[in-house]
């Protein structure tokens, strides 16, 4: 909302001619931490992976329309609802879905700037990993939510907080474990603001999310399973996304401009800018 | 390099959309409609709609269901809401349907007391009826398995403008194109469950579909047509998407309409619409045809079982076998348990008591069988006219062994006897449903049979009001002086005088 949809592709073009360069690079075997886990941290491209497959570099992310690319579709509005994908809502949800769908300008919560949450925020820009805990960092358009994000996951063996006890956030509380050479991640604790997608996917403050990430040379792949019984019929699994180690001992995480929300009152028409 | 490499693209974009000067190969063509609905999108030029919903308002038709053989299936009124995804793939026709101008003649539910809601679903390889959209998951709703719809179901979602498209390209070197009355004309073959249908696909000027045709098997029609026509496109979307879609559709089969609608809006935006199937749809037990003989009197038996009975009456010959009704399978299982029951007698006679599809549509396994069609006068020359209609797509019984109807028309009266048993065909008079209609009466055992005049409701069933057909039907018991006691209906369940009497409220 903050930026021009020309910013958001050129940065999205940017993302993915690094990934290319970064895929360039070849396999590499899986490090390990001295506990003997699969070491995880490192600065990872490619967080957004559209289900539109294309070895063009900027079909997965600008959007156009009538096939060229001097005619860009004005809200990518085909294209980005059309993953067969979807978590199935109870049937007297599925209106409530469409109409925060056709009024995303005004229902998108990251549309005013706030957070994306879990699991939107999908899988982290680096992550840092010690024995005990891994810190989770973020940046936009990442995060979605605007605004550079981090999340801490507990990884020492505590349980959750009972439900009860927990107030609800936008990233819950994270506790993570490891299964074989797979990192668990198990989230409860939300509020029930933050939606799952950019179409209308809302859920409620039950909502249990799961999240495995496993490293496989310098490919991390990160899936989330979403159960929230209050309003879906099914657990959910989001498609995977798989992101590639930024093989430069010297990369860091850019820093992301501020969100200030100052479009919205100008919008004339439902299409999502 | 940046700027230089978007150029790059945009120049290639563009070349690639520029519509084909040179002759036109099939996917060229394909690839031109697609564009031309809007479908492709993003450099990556994918395929991009995969849900989709309109709303429409018009008219349905009941198909095979004409008051006199051989007019026009009759009308009802219709707000239609279909939400489809070519993905899954799974669609939802959610119609209400009314007569507001009070009864019209013919079958298929007329007259209605109150609109008539009515939501048939298929997704993948289900097909199902819902109370209420999303049935199934909600206590309350019901979700009624419909296993033999499902192709039906499947044909009509890819006969949608995307959906024959989208076949299209699937269809790969087998889809031709051609040209005819300067229209150009995609022709290829479906896949999966619907492999062995051919669909016909014209385009307009502007490159998007305006009549698609396919034919396949219907019991009575043989190789029927269904003819859709798309006209007046528009972008009828809420958010502008440039998707524009048909504002009117008429849908044909056996030359009449089935379908007329006026859509008011499209959303080809891929909105939110979901298919969950239901557990007791997913496993409801493949359909089976079940046929029960019930002994009503001395050689007379009830042969029930589905939801469309018959009558086998013995004479000391022969049999006559009232009504071979809905298709191949149900007649030929009617006539199994015939045979079984009436062991070395040959059905020589086949009463069939009205026109409707329902009705005919077994009538030829009893051709086949060689029994003589006892029927209406005005029924005869549609049921020769229809019957030479080719039956190659799915050939049944009497198409894989032809042989000539012998058919006997019934003006008013019709006695079938041989001393021992008597069978008495009236025609039925004041009838709304269907003209003519046969009724049959056994005196000897004081048995009516009779079709859709009175389709009692199920034990235990509130009473309803008062219908017209009922009344009328004991009003030509009483005009023939007929002495009924038990009442056959090839709908419901055996039922008495008293019974009839109580539902027009005659106590």
């Amino acid at each position: 909302m903050k930026r021009t949809c020309l910013g958001c592709a050129l940065a999205g073009v940017v993302l993915c001619l690094i990934s290319v360069s970064a895929a360039a690079q070849g396999n590499q075997s899986t490090p390990r931490t001295a506990d003997g886990h699969p070491d995880l941290s490192g600065v990872w491209i490619g967080q957004r992976a559209p289900f539109v497959e294309s070895t063009d570099p900027l079909a997965q992310n600008l959007a156009s329309r009538d096939g060229t690319l001097l005619n860009f579709e004005r809200d990518n509005a085909m294209i980005r609802r059309s993953d067969p994908n979807k978590p199935m809502y109870k049937p007297e949800f599925w209106e409530k879905v469409q109409k925060l769908d056709q009024n995303g300008n005004t229902e998108d919560p990251s549309f005013g700037c706030k957070p994306a949450g879990v699991p939107r925020m999908g899988p982290p820009a680096q992550l840092v990993q010690t024995p005990k805990l891994m810190v989770f960092l973020y940046m936009s358009p990442a995060a979605e939510g605007w605004g550079d994000a981090y999340r801490v996951i507990m990884t020492d063996g505590r349980a959750h907080t009972p439900l009860d006890d927990l107030d609800g956030t936008w990233k819950g509380e994270s506790i993570g474990h490891w299964e074989g050479d797979t990192l668990v991640i198990d989230t409860i604790g939300f509020n029930d603001t933050s939606w799952l997608d950019i179409t209308g996917y809302f859920h409620s403050e039950n909502m249990h999310v799961i999240e495995r990430m496993h490293r496989d040379g310098d490919t991390l792949t990160w899936q989330a399973t979403v159960d929230d019984p209050d309003v879906l019929v099914k657990p959910w699994t989001m498609n995977t996304r798989t992101l590639k180690l930024n093989a430069d001992p010297k990369a860091t995480l850019t820093e992301t401009l501020p969100c200030v929300e100052h479009d919205l009152s100008h919008l004339v028409t439902k299409e999502h800018h | 390099m940046m700027i230089r490499r978007f150029f790059c693209y945009s120049l290639i974009a563009g070349a690639l959309a520029a519509p084909c000067a040179r002759a036109q190969d099939a996917a060229t063509v394909i690839k031109n409609a697609e564009y031309a609905l809007g479908m492709i999108r993003g450099p990556q030029r994918i395929d991009a709609i995969n849900t989709l919903e309109y709303w429409g308002t018009g008219s349905t038709y009941a198909f095979g269901q004409a008051y006199h053989p051989g007019s026009a299936w009759p009308e009802f009124k219709a707000t239609y809401h279909a939400s489809l995804s070519y993905a899954v793939p799974a669609m939802r026709i959610d119609v209400t349907r009314s007569n507001p101008d009070g009864p019209i003649q013919g079958g298929g539910g007329l007259p209605l007391a109150s609109p008539q809601r009515q939501i048939q679903v298929v997704s993948g390889k289900f097909g199902w009826n819902e109370s209420v959209p999303g049935a199934g998951f909600t206590a309350g709703t019901t979700a009624t398995p419909t296993s033999d719809a499902v192709n039906d179901r499947l044909l009509q979602l890819w006969m949608t403008p995307f959906g024959v498209l989208k076949m299209a390209v699937k269809a790969g070197a087998a889809a031709k194109v051609s040209t005819e009355g300067g229209a150009t004309v995609i022709t290829f073959p479906l896949s999966g469950p619907l492999e062995g249908i051919t669909v016909k696909a014209t385009l307009n000027a502007k490159n998007q579909p305006e009549r698609v045709e396919t034919r396949t098997n219907d019991p009575v029609l043989g190789d029927m047509v269904t003819e859709t026509t798309y006209s007046d496109y528009k972008d009828l979307s809420e958010i502008t998407t440039d998707v524009p879609f048909p504002s009117h559709i008429v849908q044909k089969q056996g030359g009449f309409p089935v379908l007329d609608l006026t859509i008011t809006k499209a959303d080809t935006n891929n909105p939110y619409v979901v298919f969950p199937v239901p557990d007791n749809v997913e496993k409801a037990p493949p359909p089976a045809v079940k046929v029960e003989t019930q002994k009503v009197s001395e050689g007379v038996w009830y042969l029930t079982g589905g939801t469309h009975h018959s009558v086998a009456v013995e004479f000391k010959d022969y049999v006559a076998l009232v009504e071979c009704p809905l298709n191949d399978a149900r007649a030929l299982a009617v006539i199994d348990a015939v045979k079984k029951t009436v062991p070395h007698k040959p059905i020589r006679y086949a009463v069939n008591t009205h026109h409707h599809f329902d009705h005919l549509g077994g009538l030829r396994a009893c051709v086949a069988e060689g029994a003589t069609v006892v029927t209406g006068a005005e029924e005869k020359p549609y049921y020769e006219k229809v019957w030479a209609m080719p039956h190659t797509i799915s050939p049944d019984r009497l198409g894989k062994a032809p042989k000539k109807a012998v058919i006997e028309a019934v003006a008013e009266k019709r006695v079938l006897t041989d001393g021992t048993q008597t069978l008495e065909l009236y025609r039925l008079q004041g009838t709304n449903h269907a003209d003519p209609m046969l009724i049959g009466y056994l005196p000897k055992s004081k048995v009516l049979i009779e079709a859709d005049a009175y389709n009692p409701a199920p034990p235990n069933a509130a009473p309803g009001p008062v219908v017209k057909e009922n009344v009328n039907l004991y009003d030509n018991i009483k005009r023939l002086n007929l002495d009924v006691q038990q009442i056959t209906p090839l709908h419901g369940r055996l039922m008495t005088i008293s019974d009839l009497r109580k539902a027009i409220g005659q106590n």
